[in-house]
């Protein structure tokens, strides 16, 4: 195989691993689609140019790192809005019009409730909930020990136990 | 766990980041963005020197020739009734009352930059890169149909009928696609929200619909529109409007406004509007 061919699939192999956890890490951190697809591409080129120096094991962390790095530098917002897809929504069991609006109303409230959590912190609660990262995963990318881990964690939830009682 | 925390959490789950792009385009567009970077070449050292120089000469006549512009002659609408302008470049603006608009093209790259001061209706041929600037913001043009309303930096709106554009607001960027409009003042953003581009674009001259809009979007156009500053309290300000409204009467939408939202106003003989509790 040439070299060209080589470094053609490891990018490729590249992309298809963290194309999406790197968007979606952007998105939890901006709430903004647009943002998250430009620093996505903007991180995967930059891996691109630097492909030699990249080893495939660090990979993951040098990526989110990079991305992490890109939003807080050029593109942090102090209020974001989050619109996330709900498959308990969107995808009901004939459930009644009433259950819906009210599944609706619980949905936005929630999605406001987090929205107003700090950045980092909100990023690795939903990196937990929604990609399903664990604790050590989430610690490698954001080079953080677990035990920090753990700590975003549960302020992440009694933060939103305490927004959602307000909001609710 | 309690069962409200169960709810959340089962929620929580239900939940993914919605697609703006598949991951295909994705790839695609990445591939595109990565072969339009040069790569990087070992050159022997003698010449390094030499070279540079000539590219940086080289650099500085193109952005010098670059910066270089051929101005068409501006056109201003004093009138409330819409008037059209036809660009050098077949392009057409509808240009609405009391609005500006200024046209000139780049030698080198030939793109197309307009500067806008106050509300029009664009229709872009396609070509080269078509940028407008306006007060509070700019946007690129990625397709063809689009309004953008800004008199001033204080409130503005940016609707795309087709295609899409690519505006920047307050240094973020945000892709509108056809039937998305973004409003705008001095320190927020809210949108991007959905519209109806038929109903909005077969609207007579002068008259608009909102849906479901807060006051302070639509009393700060008018405002806009007719030079009156405007002096209101921020609950009413935040009151949803939907319906129809002829901007060409000003004090009669105002009037129209005030009975459907329930407020009393007063317009002043120096041009403010006041707005008030019932």
């Amino acid at each position: 195989m040439r070299a060209e061919e080589r470094d053609n699939d490891w990018f490729r192999k590249l992309f298809d691993e963290h194309y999406k956890s790197i968007r979606n890490f952007i998105y939890y951190l901006s709430g903004d689609l647009s943002l998250a697809d430009d620093v996505t591409q903007d991180v995967l080129l930059l891996a691109w140019q630097e492909r030699y120096k990249i080893k495939n094991e660090t990979a993951k962390s040098y990526l989110f790192t990079i991305a992490k790095n890109n939003y807080f530098r050029h593109h942090r917002k102090k209020a974001i809005r989050l619109n996330f897809s709900s498959t308990l929504i969107n995808e009901p069991n004939n459930e009644s019009p009433e259950f819906i609006l009210e599944l609706k109303e619980f949905d936005q409230k929630l999605q406001a409730a987090i929205a107003e959590i700090p950045d980092k912190t909100r990023a690795i609660f939903l990196m937990s909930r929604i990609d399903q990262m664990n604790y050590s995963e989430i610690a490698a990318v954001m080079q953080l020990s677990n035990k920090a881990i753990e700590k975003h964690m549960s302020k992440a939830l009694q933060l939103l136990r305490q927004k959602v009682d307000r909001k609710l | 766990m309690s069962q409200k925390n169960e709810k959340i959490e089962k929620h929580i789950s239900s939940w993914s980041v919605p697609q703006s792009v598949g991951e295909e385009e994705a790839w695609e567009r990445l591939m595109k963005a990565k072969s339009q970077n040069q790569p990087v070449r070992k050159l022997n050292q003698e010449w390094v020197g030499q070279l540079a120089a000539g590219i940086a000469a080289l650099v500085m006549i193109v952005f010098a020739l670059s910066e270089t512009k051929i101005f068409a002659p501006g056109e201003i609408n004093h009138s409330q009734i819409t008037q059209t302008v036809w660009l050098p470049d077949s392009s057409l603006v509808q240009l609405k009352a009391y609005s500006s608009v200024k046209y000139n093209y780049q030698r080198i790259g030939g793109a197309r930059l307009i500067h806008l001061k106050g509300e029009a209706l664009f229709k872009v041929k396609e070509g080269k890169r078509f940028e407008v600037q306006f007060p509070g913001g700019n946007l690129e043009v990625l397709g063809t149909q689009f309004t953008i309303q800004a008199y001033s930096e204080e409130s503005g709106r940016v609707d795309c009928f087709g295609g899409s554009v690519k505006v920047s607001l307050h240094s973020q960027f945000f892709t509108l696609e056809k039937g998305q409009a973004v409003t705008f003042d001095q320190t927020t953003i809210d949108g991007p929200f959905n519209i109806n581009p038929e109903q909005k674009l077969n609207l007579p001259d002068n008259v608009y619909h909102w849906d479901n809009r807060p006051l302070k979007e639509i009393l700060s156009l008018i405002c806009q529109r007719e030079n009156y500053t405007l002096e209101a309290p921020d609950h009413i300000l935040q009151k949803n409007f939907t319906g129809p409204l002829q901007l060409d009467k000003p004090e009669k939408a105002i009037g129209i406004l005030a009975r459907a939202m329930n407020f009393d106003y007063q317009l002043k003989t120096n041009k403010q509007l006041i707005i008030e509790e019932k």
